[in-house]
């Protein structure tokens, strides 16, 4: 007897009267009083058929049983048997144990894992729901997860697309536009040696560029302190012999403190821009030609602003600018990749870009970036 | 090891030295996954290689960075996921650590491929319970004593916890704490 008590801890012993003579140690948590089995629970299950008497429960002893313990402040349900002892045959014996259908209603009904016996597997069916539940977490974040994951593919995918476009188009007319030059007879080679050479180096640009945008990928953030002065006075001068044009820069810089940012991203901007503002100036404004670059940092952020009197950008093309490979006529002297490198390393940084331009007049590109602290 | 053991030393570095630290040392683990999940298992020697290389990167000691991993999975993980079912083993601390050695035996009913530690627990008096871990995992004695300190401060059970001794017995590492109420 003691055995069985110890295996069914919410037990219920009933006479033939079906009054409770006695109960389970984790049953009393829930059942306060003994009076009659009828007062306390209802059959769920069977219910058809069944009534509050010993001789219709006996009828039943083949079936699984649900009760509903209706009195109790919280309503709560038993699955179990009933069984008639072989020492006892009048009395009715419940064994079996609260259905509970999450881990929160153990603690709602005041019940601890210990108040189950330890084969009994409700327990084991409560953990299982809390790690479904954890499951179902994990799956969410894998849809998440996935689906970010799909739409960094789709974008990879589509700039692919248009670097193959690109390389098939853009680079093989210059290639075969070389080819072409250099099976003319050797003397009328060495006069188109200039043409050629530009030629390369324009696809030598591309190339760079097209790195440059691969790394802003690839390579992580990494802050330091950034020498504007000597950064801005170093890309000057290399474009300025690579385009072998001289144009005035004049350089204004407001520092209240120092300015922290990724020097790589931030070195290839100022290139790409520098670089546009000597490319495309105006021939025919000679010396008045400038590039004017002024920087203003303080503790939050640094503004960033370069303008020339340059070639400007017509309205119309304005809005396409930052657009890869977008040039905004096929006598465009870029390749379309620098503006775009511009806008992605500027989001990288978590800035901003802006551009104002008057065809014929000038441009002014004004960037925001966040002042990064050092660790 | 189990996904939330990973996502407690990924929360704590991202939570005390950003995610960037956070990022640094899983690339020096090589690990590849950037999401943990709850309920997947991952191969231990990623989760050694994050250890290694945090002690490194952080310039922290291996045995203060498992403490405070076991703590934080306790306070933070455990207490996110875990909570009902943490209250359900026991009314306190005591109760719960008497009852671990349970738990950790269901747990295997439903991930039959993991190895989860086993624990043996002595209720030595009335403020004094002995706890025996055992594992086929190496060196996670701080850790064990960093989730025996976040459950003390779970259950507002205030205990002193004491590693009393570690050995082998047979493939089992065996790690031995007082614990004192």
């Amino acid at each position: 007897m003691q055995t069985l008590k110890k295996l069914f801890p919410f037990y219920l012993r009933l006479d033939k009267d079906l009054n409770i003579i006695e109960y389970g140690r984790s049953m009393g948590k829930l059942l306060h009083e003994n009076g009659s089995f009828k007062d306390h629970f209802k059959f769920i299950r069977p219910n058809f058929g069944i009534t509050h008497s010993f001789a219709s429960i006996a009828e039943f002893l083949d079936q699984f049983f649900i009760l509903e313990l209706f009195h109790h402040p919280k309503k709560v349900r038993f699955k179990g048997q009933f069984i008639i002892h072989h020492e006892h045959e009048d009395e009715l014996w419940f064994c079996g144990s609260p259905w509970l259908m999450s881990v929160e209603d153990l603690q709602q009904h005041d019940l601890f894992v210990t108040d189950f016996a330890q084969h009994d597997s409700a327990i084991d069916t409560l953990l299982m729901l809390n790690q479904n539940l954890l499951n179902l977490q994990d799956n969410s974040k894998m849809i998440a997860d996935l689906k970010q994951k799909n739409e960094r593919l789709q974008q990879v995918n589509e700039r692919l697309d248009a670097i193959v476009y690109a390389i098939t188009h853009d680079f093989r007319a210059p290639l075969l536009a070389s080819i072409g030059l250099l099976q003319l007879p050797e003397s009328m080679v060495l006069e188109e040696l200039p043409e050629i050479l530009h030629t390369l180096k324009r696809l030598d640009r591309t190339i760079i560029h097209l790195n440059e945008l691969s790394k802003n990928e690839k390579i992580a953030l990494k802050f330091s302190t950034i020498n504007w002065e000597e950064l801005i006075r170093e890309s000057y001068h290399n474009y300025s012999v690579i385009y072998g044009i001289k144009i005035p820069i004049h350089l204004s810089i407001n520092e209240t403190t120092p300015f922290h940012s990724d020097t790589f991203r931030i070195r290839t901007i100022v290139n790409n821009l520098i670089s546009n503002a000597i490319k495309y100036a105006r021939p025919v404004l000679e010396e008045t030609s400038f590039i004017k670059i002024s920087i203003h940092t303080d503790p939050s952020s640094c503004i960033f602003t370069i303008e020339d009197n340059g070639e400007g950008i017509d309205e119309k093309n304005l809005e396409n600018i930052f657009k890869l490979f977008y040039r905004a006529s096929i006598k465009s002297q870029g390749n379309g990749i620098g503006l775009y490198i511009i806008k992605e390393m500027v989001q990288y940084l978590k800035g901003t870009v802006t551009v104002k331009s008057v065809k014929n007049e000038g441009t002014t590109f004004t960037l925001k970036f966040p002042n990064q602290k050092l660790e | 090891m189990h996904g939330v053991v990973n996502q407690a030393i990924e929360g704590l570095i991202s939570q005390r030295f950003g995610t960037e630290a956070w990022e640094e040392i899983r690339i020096a683990s090589q690990c590849a996954d950037t999401t943990f999940y709850n309920n997947h298992n991952y191969s231990d020697t990623v989760t050694y290689a994050l250890v290694v290389n945090a002690s490194k990167i952080l310039d922290m000691d291996i045995q203060t960075l498992l403490f405070e991993f076991g703590k934080y999975w306790v306070l933070t993980i455990a207490a996110e996921k875990y909570a009902a079912l943490l209250h359900s083993a026991g009314k306190g601390l005591r109760e719960f650590l008497v009852n671990l050695p349970n738990f950790h035996s269901r747990v295997m009913l439903y991930y039959p491929e993991i190895t989860p530690p086993e624990f043996k627990v002595l209720e030595v008096s009335d403020t004094t319970l002995e706890l025996q871990y055992f594992s086929k995992r190496p060196g996670l004695h701080p850790f064990v004593s960093g989730i025996l300190e976040g459950l003390s401060t779970f259950f507002e059970t205030p205990a002193t916890i004491e590693l009393m001794d570690t050995s082998m017995e047979d493939e089992y590492h065996k790690s031995v704490f007082s614990l004192h109420f």
